[in-house]
């Protein structure tokens, strides 16, 4: 036990901490939906950037990463570029959504569709695409914090019990202090990963092989360039697909329209590519290992080896805090983001009456059914949703066409957008599960966002925008 | 009164996004080599690393045209 005192004091000094200062940031405050679900839209520049960082890095941020580039090498470039796309097309969207949302008091991603469109019904199916998409991916988080909890303690925490200690501690955050809650959890969060990449992570090939040069003369060729399956059709293909799907993402909502005003949100996407620079020496560690030869059955933990490797035992202490900080990050925002849907959405359609308290009441509860919920699921059916996380990126990829020719577009009505995510969906699943895949190469979401497209357009032209709100709209993000 | 080139909205909207998936999409497949090593990286982890830093600076620039054009408040 002794060798293990010092990481386990380090990771559940972190986790008591994290829970105080969530509990703290909403005590003594008695929340509107809006304070709750989107801070009442008053966040400053450093909580919205911690907010979004700590969303957007997940524990995949380390395992998968590190992992990808102990596997394949450069293909794991994409991920480097594609987040910038990301922020570079949600500078400007990210814009119009904000000025939206303020206007028309959106908080949820469904709201807009609710609104523009005037349908209930597509408001309903984009809210249940979300929130299919995001349980698999929460539970996910889940399984990635018990499993870095568990290595980081150097085996002393099991897994099941990483999982239920993880995820009450986000409920008790996020039922006790929404939105505002997880964004100052998540700055302890961000900069922990922050730190640990720059400090940690960074320092692995010097110690190993001295230079980088060295390090990259002792990989592999096949390491070194984009390749087979994973050549430049896939690269540019995942590339596009996900530089415009990013910020189709529900989660990605709230904290969009909780900044206090615009000049704060386009600040914060200015910065955001830079705190993707953290991922560079993630990956140089998963490259580490690779070019010191070491074998993995499970190549997701590239990452946790490379640090066992570099550095005395009790360091995977500090790791394993911080992938329950890459993790608690995310999966706390998609929590909320999923009760969001169902009360605002869900509930708040099916009656049409309910007090902004009711709303804010069945927000609350839902946090702790969905949190226990993705708790049973990563307990007990652990491998049971991998097909749906294999199809959510792509899925959500499919609210593109609706989102943003929703803005633009005059002819753009509910008919086209219903008719083109049940079609993009359609598509991925089919090449997913019963077609070739990536056909051609292409990334198969990119395949899905095109006969989406298709879809919509042809549905367009031949069904009318009547008593639908595209002026209302254009005025307000002129 | 200067004549007014681009509306600053899309001169904003060039550089901001137009020039990051330039970097991304366009130039980086093209480099696609093991050698040579620029910073002890290969060419295509140098360029994706470079191009993080010039899209948080190609976002300022759009920025900054966008708030000397009025465009936020």
């Amino acid at each position: 036990m002794n060798e293990a005192i010092i990481p386990l004091a380090i990771i559940f000094g972190w986790i008591i901490l994290s829970l105080i200062v969530g509990i703290l940031a909403g005590i003594k405050k008695k929340f509107t939906l809006e304070g709750y679900l989107v801070s009442g839209r008053a966040l400053g520049l450093v909580l919205i950037y911690v907010l979004m960082t700590g969303e957007i890095y997940s524990a995949y941020a380390f395992l998968g990463a590190a992992g990808w580039g102990y596997s394949y090498g450069m293909a794991i470039m994409y991920s480097l570029g594609y987040g910038c796309l990301a922020y570079s097309f949600g500078y400007f969207l990210a814009g119009f959504v904000w000025k939206l949302g303020k206007k028309f008091r959106y908080a949820t991603q469904a709201d807009f569709f609710n609104h523009r469109y005037n349908s209930r019904w597509l408001a309903i199916l984009v809210a249940l695409v979300g929130i299919v998409f995001s349980i698999p991916y929460l539970q996910l988080q889940l399984q990635g914090l018990s499993y870095i909890l568990h290595a980081g303690s150097l085996g002393y925490i099991p897994i099941w019990v990483g999982i239920v200690v993880g995820m009450v501690v986000m409920i008790t955050y996020v039922y006790s202090s929404g939105l505002k809650g997880i964004s100052w959890v998540n700055l302890l969060q961000a900069t922990l990963m922050f730190l640990i990449a720059w400090v940690l992570l960074l320092a692995i090939p010097f110690k190993e092989f001295g230079s980088l040069s060295l390090m990259f003369e002792s990989l592999p060729k096949s390491h070194l360039t984009l390749h087979g399956s994973m050549g430049i059709p896939w690269y540019v293909s995942t590339l596009i697909l996900c530089g415009l799907g990013f910020f189709m993402y529900p989660q990605m909502y709230p904290a969009i329209y909780g900044a206090k005003d615009l000049k704060t949100l386009k600040r914060n996407y200015v910065l955001l590519p830079l705190f993707s620079l953290f991922m560079i020496p993630v990956v140089l560690a998963g490259l580490t290992v690779a070019a010191l030869g070491v074998k993995l059955a499970t190549p997701d933990e590239a990452v946790l080896i490379a640090t066992k490797i570099a550095y005395p035992s009790w360091i995977l202490g500090v790791v394993g805090a911080a992938g329950f900080a890459a993790a608690s990050s995310t999966a706390s925002a998609i929590l909320l983001t999923i009760s969001g849907l169902l009360s605002k959405n869900i509930y708040g359609i099916a009656k049409p009456g309910a007090t902004d308290r009711e709303l804010t009441l069945v927000s609350r509860i839902s946090v702790i059914l969905i949190g226990i919920a993705a708790m049973l699921l990563a307990l007990y059916a652990a491998g049971r949703l991998v097909g749906l996380i294999l199809l959510a990126y792509a899925g959500v990829t499919q609210m593109f066409p609706g989102v943003v020719l929703g803005l633009f577009w005059k002819r753009m009505n509910k008919w086209a957008a219903g008719a083109g995510i049940i079609a993009g969906i359609g598509t991925i699943a089919y090449l997913k599960f019963f077609g070739p895949g990536d056909y051609l190469g292409i990334h198969f979401g990119l395949w899905g966002l095109m006969i989406n497209i298709i879809v919509v357009l042809i549905v367009a032209f031949i069904t009318s925008s009547k008593g639908e709100r595209f002026q209302e709209v254009r005025e307000a993000i002129k | 009164m200067a004549k007014k080139i681009l509306h600053p909205r899309i001169l904003a909207l060039i550089i901001g996004m137009g020039i990051p998936w330039i970097l991304f999409v366009v130039i980086s497949p093209f480099l696609n080599f093991p050698e040579p090593r620029i910073l002890g990286l290969p060419p295509l982890m140098f360029w994706n690393t470079l191009g993080i830093v010039l899209t948080s600076l190609c976002l300022f620039l759009a920025y900054l045209i966008e708030v000397k054009g009025g465009k936020i408040e």
